[in-house]
């Protein structure tokens, strides 16, 4: 315990190792700071979506009560058709629990869309309002804090852990010392994670203070175990070069390349991977072929109504005149059908992304910033798969909600005032906890493999400790 | 002196195992990356110019319609990408690639690139601009942290001093050399480049007509960056303990400049200067158009006080006896209203954004990366300013062309009934294609003229940062 006590000493003597804890807290409150006020404004936007869903169709269904009093027949409110295609509902996905300490993708990734009778990709490709030099230069949250930061604080406070004993000479007194040199080594490489180790701690401890509502225990172990397998996994790689006893000049020199290819290089090459080998098609091909399909389609809405109506005779209206311009019913059908002729090529873009995806998650394990990254985007609900969750109930819920308007804008029933309540409204429903989790410990296990890999490279070396040169 | 210095210094890092390891890396990572920038440029260019083709082909070709219809179809905007682009493809992957122009609607860009890829995205893309900005400084640190530090280390500062050798040429010597070996990879990369530029006018014609001298600025503002970093790295380690506190001090230096700095001014910019979310300004757009700007004429009034304009103007009682098409005219008059609507609410967010970007120029006070980027963008046509006079070119097509098929229906039209009013291609064609001319170098410069400066002055400081403590360096001093 008098060791520890000692070398903490010894360590908060020197004014490096102050001015270092003290930046990077102020580095790692300010990205906690950033990454709240990204959560409130997701809230914030999705309320206002939610009170204008509230006030628009409050209005309609007073129009729905109203025309109903005045025996007005084509009031806009009771024509489904109308509604359906041209009153939206907002589907919303929610900041997660712990989204304040990654924002992740949850920037370019949208988290709202207002959902109509329209095709699908008619409000998909909907997306947040930013600077788009915001967006290109990225964020300064909790998780740039960890991924980038925290490795260079440790580089800077372990780089000359034995190189700057040697070159203060002091290095024949430490080995002269009735302790083992490893031990001593390792207690002063942990006293060094420790420090930045309890101050991620801190933060964490901020974002559930300020953030805190319905997070769970298991995210919090994991957000923590992950962490500290990050932290060691860096100190273990100051460990394998110090053992090599190069000077300090050159252990730092090696330290900050790992970092550069760690986190810039292998990252970066890795997108250029996949976006190369599975590339995602031309959106201009998607635009091209979707004006091509509609001016097709647009021809004959009659005759797709004739062929539906062919198909479900129940639900054809006996006052059905194909020669009668009926907008919203022709219109409808248009949107049924292009999207069917359509969703092939539609398809493919999720297909490259999923592609790309599973690429990215075999080839990440090059790289611990990005198992770490991805670990706090999973636990955050900022990474693709959350996206896509979110994405899968969207289509569900379109779908509900074109089949309550078609049936009835194709059987020419109208809408009531009182059936205002049952319209089918967006729920998101959350992915259970175990999901993210697992998804993070796989990723955390691919850290430990490094850890692993790197304190066995070391450990050849470690003997060279011992000598006094 | 100053030659043999040089000399003596380009041969001392060609012989260092390092820089040959590390000077290979990122020449084959710049290479890779204007690889990989040409083949994305040319074909995400040929993409949109083909589209943009067949967007004229379409409108041309949609058949008998109601000149209203037209408008609703009306055509997709691809924002083209420029050559330069494959050296720095600045904030396109962030915006969208089109727009839709259409009747009624002023939408908004869709289709962001950076929306089909993967979190891992986020880490940067491997562009030319990224490894200049980011990995050759970092090669200058390399080789210049212990220039000075291991001369004073092996004690052979003291000697050199001792011949005579004025301070002043021993520091010009030194950056000369290192500057020499820092070329060696920037040549080959240079020379790519250069050659991807020819293919592109060889193949299609260039995007930029003043593509020389905006290659020239882009080539400038990154001489500039580097001899800044040149003259930081050798003053630092000239005053600097040891080569081990002269790497830390330039590598914090690097890491502020490269990485802290960008972010934390990108989030500093929306502190400051906030925009309204997407459903924020969707909702303000459509109030405005609901209840009329500022809470006056909300559109039945506006549809009422036309209808008795009209009614006065032609002394009529009815529609039906007005010689122009009463559907016509109120279309124009709602595009006229909805204009106006349009040009409150996004002069606002811009507004928002110049500010916002001017406040992270600012940060290049700081940071020299932040100034350097700005005129690398401003030069290859991929920063906000091109995007909106994309996009300003694009609305003012869209009006031109509503205006037209609104005129038609007004003017041309021989009944009040929809469904009688049908045009063919002969009014289609009389619409311009959208045929859109770039800002020229003149423009350019004049929008990027708050960050060169801060360019300038950087460069300025860096390179006189060695000199001035050149000054008090001697044989006989602790220097």
């Amino acid at each position: 315990m008098s060791l520890i006590n000692y070398e903490w000493k010894l360590l908060r003597s020197g004014y490096g190792f102050n001015v270092a804890i003290i930046v990077l807290a102020a580095a790692g409150f300010y990205g906690v700071w950033n990454g709240v006020s990204w959560s409130q404004f997701q809230e914030m936007a999705i309320d206002t979506a939610l009170e204008e869903e509230i006030r628009t169709y409050s209005e309609l269904r007073e129009t729905a009560e109203q025309a109903a009093v005045d025996k007005a027949a084509d009031s806009y409110a009771m024509n489904p058709g109308l509604v359906g295609l041209f009153y939206s509902r907002p589907a919303a996905m929610p900041p997660a629990a712990l989204a304040a300490t990654s924002i992740g993708q949850s920037d370019v990734y949208p988290y709202l869309f207002d959902v109509t009778a329209h095709r699908k990709d008619d409000f998909l490709h909907q997306e947040e309002m930013d600077n788009p030099n915001n967006l290109l230069l990225g964020r300064f949250d909790l998780a740039f804090v960890v991924v980038y930061l925290v490795p260079l604080f440790i580089i800077a406070l372990t780089f000359n852990i034995v190189s700057g004993e040697r070159e203060r000479t002091t290095w024949p007194l430490l080995l002269s010392q009735p302790v083992s040199v490893y031990r001593l080594i390792g207690l002063k490489l942990l006293l060094r994670g420790s420090a930045v180790g309890g101050l991620l701690l801190l933060f964490l401890v901020a974002v559930l203070l300020l953030r805190g509502e319905g997070v769970s225990l298991s995210l919090l172990m994991v957000w923590s175990g992950s962490a500290a397998l990050y932290i060691l996994f860096w100190l273990i790689l100051s460990f394998a070069v110090n053992v090599r006893k190069g000077s300090s000049a050159a252990n730092g020199l090696i330290l900050i390349s790992c970092w550069i290819v760690w986190v810039f290089v292998i990252p970066a090459c890795i997108q250029m991977a996949a976006s190369t080998l599975h590339p995602v098609p031309p959106r201009s091909t998607l635009i091209e072929e979707t004006r091509q399909v509609e001016t097709e389609v647009r021809v004959d809405p009659a005759g797709l109504l004739e062929d539906w109506y062919e198909e479900n005779p129940e639900m054809r209206p006996e006052n059905f005149d194909p020669d009668m311009y009926n907008f919203p019913l022709f219109w409808m059908a248009i949107q049924e059908e292009s999207a069917r002729l359509l969703e092939p090529l539609a398809s493919e873009y999720d297909r490259a992304l999923e592609s790309q995806y599973h690429f990215v998650n075999s080839a990440r394990l090059l790289s611990p910033a990005v198992l770490m990254q991805d670990i706090l985007n999973e636990l955050a609900g900022s990474g693709y798969p959350r996206y896509r969750h979110f994405i899968n109930q969207v289509d569900r819920f379109h779908r509900e909600h074109i089949d309550y308007f078609k049936t009835r804008t194709y059987a020419h029933q109208q809408l009531r005032a009182s059936e205002y309540d049952d319209l089918p409204r967006f729920e998101y429903e959350e992915e259970p906890v175990y999901r993210p989790v697992k998804r993070a410990l796989a990723a955390a296990a691919g850290m430990a493999g490094w850890s692993l890999i790197l304190f066995l490279a070391g450990l050849p070396f470690i003997r060279r400790l011992q000598s006094l040169e | 002196m100053i030659k043999i210095i040089a000399q003596k210094e380009f041969r001392d890092i060609l012989r260092d195992g390092r820089f040959r390891w590390i000077a290979g890396i990122v020449g084959i990572l710049l290479l890779s990356s204007l690889l990989a920038g040409w083949h994305h440029t040319v074909s995400m260019s040929s993409d949109h110019a083909s589209a943009q083709e067949t967007m004229r082909e379409q409108w041309l070709n949609q058949g008998e319609k109601n000149p209203h219809s037209a408008a609703h179809l009306g055509i997709y905007a691809f924002r083209p990408i420029p050559e330069l682009a494959l050296i720095d493809p600045g904030i396109n992957l962030y915006t969208g690639t089109t727009v839709w122009l259409e009747a009624h609607y002023q939408n908004e860009f869709d289709y962001r690139p950076a929306r089909d890829s993967l979190p891992v995205a986020r880490f940067g893309a491997l562009t030319a601009s990224v490894v200049m900005q980011i990995l050759i400084p970092l090669i200058i640190i390399v080789l210049c942290f212990q220039s000075i530090t291991s001369e004073r280390e092996n004690g052979t500062l003291r000697q050199i001093f001792a011949t005579g050798v004025k301070p002043a040429h021993f520091f010009a010597g030194k950056m000369l050399g290192t500057a020499g070996a820092v070329l060696l990879v920037l040549i080959p990369a240079a020379l790519a480049g250069a050659t991807a530029l020819t293919l592109f006018s060889v193949d299609g014609g260039v995007y930029f007509a003043d593509i020389t001298a905006r290659s020239a600025m882009m080539a400038l503002g990154y001489l500039a960056y580097f001899c800044v970093f040149l003259g930081i790295a050798m003053g630092v380690s000239a005053i600097a303990g040891s080569s081990g506190s002269s790497l830390l001090i330039l590598l914090a230096f690097w890491v502020l400049n490269c990485l802290v700095v960008p972010r934390a001014a990108s989030d500093l910019a929306r502190s400051v200067y906030p925009t309204p979310s997407g459903q924020e300004f969707r909702q303000m757009v459509a109030a405005d158009m609901r209840e009329g700007i500022d809470g006056h004429n909300p559109a039945d009034e506006r549809m009422a006080k036309l209808r008795e304009r009209l009614f006065e103007e032609y002394g009529v009682e009815s529609i039906e006896d007005l010689p122009v098409n009463f559907e016509g005219v109120a279309l124009q008059e709602s595009e006229n209203y909805s204009n106006e609507v349009y040009n409150r609410r996004y002069s606002e967010l811009w507004i928002r954004y110049e500010k916002q970007n001017r406040l992270r120029d600012l940060t290049g006070i700081v940071a020299p990366v932040m100034a350097l980027r700005s005129v690398s963008m401003g030069a290859a046509g991929t920063d906000w300013h091109h995007h909106r006079h994309f996009a300003q070119a694009a609305e003012s097509w869209r009006r031109m062309m509503v205006e037209e098929m609104n005129d038609a229906l007004i003017y041309e039209s021989d009944s009040q009934n929809y469904a009688d009013n049908i045009r063919t291609r002969e009014l289609w064609a009389s619409v311009p294609d959208f045929d859109y001319q770039p800002p020229g170098i003149g423009k350019v410069v004049r929008e990027m003229r708050f960050p060169a400066i801060i360019l300038g002055i950087w460069l300025i400081a860096g390179g006189a940062f060695p000199f001035l403590l050149s000054r008090r360096l001697t044989y006989q001093s602790k220097l």
